[in-house]
């Protein structure tokens, strides 16, 4: 075996300027994948540490009353519009469990607060004033996240409260740490399957890419090597652990590179990550060694699984290298894609998540489509090509006709790139949408709707909640898969910008987007933010609690608190949720999206370039043969160049227009997925403009790159002959 | 036992390609020492015959073996270690490794045999001096003359002094003053290696040179001068 892997070290060793440029993007590569595997992984756990975190903090119920440590309540204060929970500890012991950060119970009356309430305490004597100027520092093991304002107190005696009477909002408890419902963590929007599709859009899908396209750029000399290893007798198992540790030399060095980077690195981002808007804060994004080599593992099975099937299964005797090269199909790099997308879908499936679900199987379409449609176009773009009667078009055309892998997978990447960038711009676009289209100050008017789910809600403690809450309207909600359902009847949607006569004319169960008709109320849209609702016109007869409550009120309600404290005293462990909320902060949250979308478009510019260039450069070691066999039966140095030029721009403009028309329909996908109704003329320019601007800067680097390039090859030749001489076979015997 | 089975020998052999016969009836027996040569149109089937004879491709029908040892038609890999050990391909293409200088080239078949390095080297150079190519053992493949890179793919072809040579249209692509140097040379490489040669060509001259001559007609291998 050694000699073997010796023979596939040496000839990489000598390969010449391009291979070196291949062997260095190959490690560039798997550079680029593992950090962004592990900055995917590291993000995945930091949207559910919070929740994990919260769970430790959680309380741990007493069988009864008697056998209780400790009664545990929760209450929301509120500092400069932000609400925050503050927890009550009433010991019933002498010594009772501390729950995590905190090392001892605060005087009755005092306060053990989060690091960011205490610097806002020490900053501000409002604030300090709140917890009567005795307080304590918690420690980070019991935050959900580092920047959280959260507190712990221990009530004064004469506000106790007497084990027998608690109320529903107060637990006798034995400990911490219990499954089940925890503190709310306030202002953190859930997130949904954008995690997985975002990353998977602007990270793994063009790192995957790159990496099969740098693989790619050896793809001839490996088949070269392969075939007269194959002819000497070499079984295809040992070519093919052979060509493995070929190309292990180069990924394992990468890889360490890529990991050593990823744990420096992703622990210093901070702030909001596009596109899952929860603010990752400093060390959130923290990677362990053992994710380190997991990483390189999975990236070094993906080289893997590319090697081996470029390994042929048996001796090519009739097609040699340069033809197969370029005369086949997407190849490995298409089944990867095709692989890796089809995986996430059967994620996305598994979860159940159908807005998700939909948006990738477009997705998946749109991506499997995508080499296809470019390789129809190519071709047809070829046929059109060739019949306009130049031998420079003529020669251009049948390339672009009869092969057209090569300009597919010189136009895929910035089709790609395209795509992939005009779907960051809708996304842009609806969250200035969100945030701003609604035109109503909420910062002023305050919430319009809470919504409240709740343990064992009755009819009986919804009627208890709703004399409490004083709102206008609370309107139950059932359930039903991944849908909510309104079913409070048809007077109270009035209160949800609905007509009656509109409602009365309903049967069933109806999409709520569907049935407002028009311009929706702004409690209608804040409500679109947080899940997916259906209204049912007709309330049926409950014999089961409900799963929550929309409460609804116009403008000029004093805020969510009452709502907050109207559940805490009448429920049984509510969750309160207020979507306006989020929207107060939208706008700083938006303008960090903005920075991470033109940090994300520069990153996806610079793949993409890099993907072309490796094209680029494998195409031009395809096309050297042929332009030296266009010298020899009478072309000029400058019409073999032409022919290049009218080849790789012709491509790259079909590839262009193929590109635009994918992404203005995913972008429409996009949007009518998320139900926001339609994509304005505005965004569709935009998309556009992305895709011209583009192709100009692709346009640009093949230019300035790869064209200049391309003549150099077949005419610096020391194998290409002049002009006149008869034909000799190529040093490796095939004639050229 | 090995050096009286013969070199190669086909028994109702039917080669094909996807299932297609292209010749037919074959029955064939080189003995060691021996050189043939197989004419024929293009089309006719020559160079399926050989990769046939070599385990590359397997038969349709009936049977080979190279110094007795049986081509198993389904056992790839068992055909592929006789090749290795029993069998010197020279092709029309010469399919050197350019990153390879030639010595390396010639040395490769040796050293995945399971030959030391050393050893294979000292096998190469003996090879390429008696071929006269000792001038070129350190010239990179990529930088040989046609002619060149196909005599240094006979060289690469007896390393292992295999009991078979096959050369598929050995002298197709030099110039015709290369011809007679090349056939010597294969011709020398058999002698060294008490080999049978089976060569294919286009080139009456050449089939004149192997001490018998066949023809493909008809799908069928027919034996045509016997030229000593």
């Amino acid at each position: 075996m050694w000699p073997l892997i010796g023979v596939v070290w040496r000839v990489r060793r000598r390969g010449g300027p391009v291979r070196s440029f291949g062997d260095l993007a190959v490690v560039g590569a798997s550079v680029l994948v593992v950090f962004v595997v592990l900055g995917f992984g590291a993000l995945q756990f930091a949207v559910q540490a919070p929740g994990r975190r919260n769970e430790a903090r959680a309380p741990v119920a007493a069988a009864s009353v008697e056998r209780a440590e400790f009664l545990w309540s929760v209450t929301l204060d509120e500092i400069n519009h932000i609400q925050y929970p503050v927890v009550f500890l009433e010991p019933l012991s002498d010594s009772i469990p501390l729950p995590p950060g905190v090392t001892s119970l605060p005087e009755e009356g005092g306060f053990v607060v989060s690091p960011e309430l205490a610097r806002m305490a020490a900053d501000d004597p409002v604030v300090a004033a709140r917890f009567g100027g005795r307080w304590e520092t918690m420690g980070s093991e019991g935050l959900a996240m580092p920047r959280e304002l959260f507190a712990y107190s221990v009530p004064p005696a004469r506000y106790r409260t007497s084990p027998s009477t608690s109320g529903p909002a107060v637990l006798p408890a034995v400990g911490f740490g219990g499954p089940g419902a925890g503190i709310l963590v306030v202002n953190e929007p859930p997130s949904g399957p954008a995690v997985h599709n975002g990353w998977f859009l602007v990270g793994l899908l063009p790192a995957t890419v790159v990496l099969a396209l740098s693989l790619r750029i050896h793809e001839r000399e490996r088949s070269r090597l392969d075939r007269v290893l194959a002819l000497l007798g070499i079984t295809r198992r040992r070519r093919t652990a052979a060509a493995v540790a070929g190309v292990t030399i180069l990924v394992i060095p990468g890889a360490i590179l890529g990991g050593l980077m990823a744990l420096w690195a992703w622990p210093w981002v901070a702030g909001v990550v596009p596109p899952l808007t929860r603010t990752v804060y400093p060390g959130d994004l923290h990677i362990s060694a053992l994710q380190v080599v997991l990483a390189a593992l999975v990236t070094w099975g993906l080289v893997v699984i590319l090697v081996i099937a470029e390994v042929t299964p048996g001796v090519p005797t009739s097609a040699g290298p340069v033809a197969r090269a370029a005369g086949a199909d997407l190849g490995a790099a298409g089944r990867v894609y095709g692989l890796v997308v089809m995986g996430v879908v059967a994620a996305l499936w598994a979860k159940g998540d159908l807005g998700g679900y939909i948006f990738a199987a477009a997705l998946l379409v749109a991506v499997v489509a995508l080499p296809l449609l470019l390789r129809a176009a190519i071709s047809e773009a070829g046929r059109l090509l060739s019949g306009r009667g130049s031998p420079v078009a003529l020669i251009a055309g049948r390339r672009l006709q009869h092969r057209t892998a090569l300009g597919v997978r010189n136009a895929l990447p910035f089709a790609v790139f395209v795509v992939v960038m005009a779907q960051f711009v809708v996304l842009d676009q609806r969250l200035g949408d969100n945030f701003s289209g609604s035109g109503h100050p909420l910062d002023t008017y305050g919430p319009l709707v809470a919504l409240v789910s709740a343990e064992d809600l009755t009819s009986a403690a919804v009627a208890d909640f709703r004399s409490r809450v004083g709102a206008d309207e609370v309107l139950p909600w059932v359930r039903r898969g991944s849908r909510q359902v309104l079913v409070g009847g048809c007077e109270p949607l009035r209160s949800l910008g609905l007509d009656f006569s509109d409602c009365v004319g309903l049967n069933g169960e109806n999409p709520l987007r569907s049935v407002a008709g028009g311009t929706p109320s702004p409690e209608l849209m804040l409500l679109g933010t947080s899940g997916d609702w259906w209204v049912a016109p007709t309330a049926p007869s409950r014999g089961s609690p409900y799963d929550g409550l929309v409460v609804v009120n116009p403008r000029g309600w004093p805020g969510a608190a009452d709502v907050r404290s109207a559940a805490l005293a009448t429920l049984y462990r509510p969750f309160v949720h207020v979507p306006g909320e989020e929207w107060l902060g939208g706008e700083s949250q938006r303008r960090s999206l903005i920075t991470w979308i033109g940090a994300g478009a520069v990153v996806l510019l610079v793949l993409a370039t890099w993907a072309q260039m490796v094209s680029a450069l494998d195409a031009q070691a395809a096309r050297a043969p042929e332009s030296r066999r266009l010298l020899r039966i009478g072309f000029t140095p400058s019409a073999v160049r032409r022919v290049l030029i009218l080849e790789t721009t012709m491509g790259l403009a079909v590839g262009l227009l193929t590109a635009s028309g994918l992404a203005v329909a995913l972008a429409l996908g996009q949007v009518e997925v998320a139900g926001e109704g339609g994509l304005g003329t505005w965004s569709l320019l935009r998309v556009l403009a992305v895709a011209v601007t583009g192709t100009g800067l692709y346009t640009l680097a093949i230019g300035v790159l790869g064209i200049r390039r391309l003549p150099e090859s077949w005419k610096s030749s020391g194998a290409a002959p002049r002009r006149g001489r008869p034909q000799q076979p190529s040093p490796t015997g095939r004639p050229s | 036992m090995g050096s009286r089975q013969p070199a190669c020998a086909a028994r109702d052999l039917e080669v094909g390609r996807d299932g297609r016969a292209i010749v037919q009836g074959v029955d064939l027996v080189v003995e060691r020492g021996r050189s043939i040569s197989i004419e024929g149109p293009s089309g006719s089937g020559k160079s399926s015959l050989l990769l046939t004879l070599a385990g590359v491709i397997p038969p349709l029908r009936g049977e080979v073996s190279v110094a007795g040892s049986l081509l198993p038609p389904n056992d790839p890999r068992r055909r592929a270690d006789i090749r290795l050990l029993s069998v010197g391909l020279v092709f029309q293409g010469a399919e050197l490794i350019p990153e390879l200088t030639a010595l390396e080239n010639v040395m490769l078949p040796a050293r995945l045999a399971g030959a030391s390095s050393p050893d294979a080297e000292e096998r190469a150079r003996a090879i390429m001096v008696a071929l006269r190519l000792g001038g070129l053992t350190d010239r990179p493949a990529m930088t040989l003359s046609g002619g060149e890179a196909q005599r240094v793919a006979t060289a690469r072809a007896v390393i292992n002094h295999p009991p078979l040579i096959l050369a598929d249209e050995p002298t197709g692509s030099v110039e015709p003053e290369l011809r007679g140097i090349i056939i010597d040379q294969l011709r020398i490489a058999a002698r060294l290696g008490d080999s049978g040669l089976v060569l294919v060509t286009h080139d009456r001259w050449v089939a004149s040179q192997m001490d018998g001559r066949y023809t493909i007609r008809d799908r069928r291998l027919e034996r045509a001068v016997a030229n000593s």
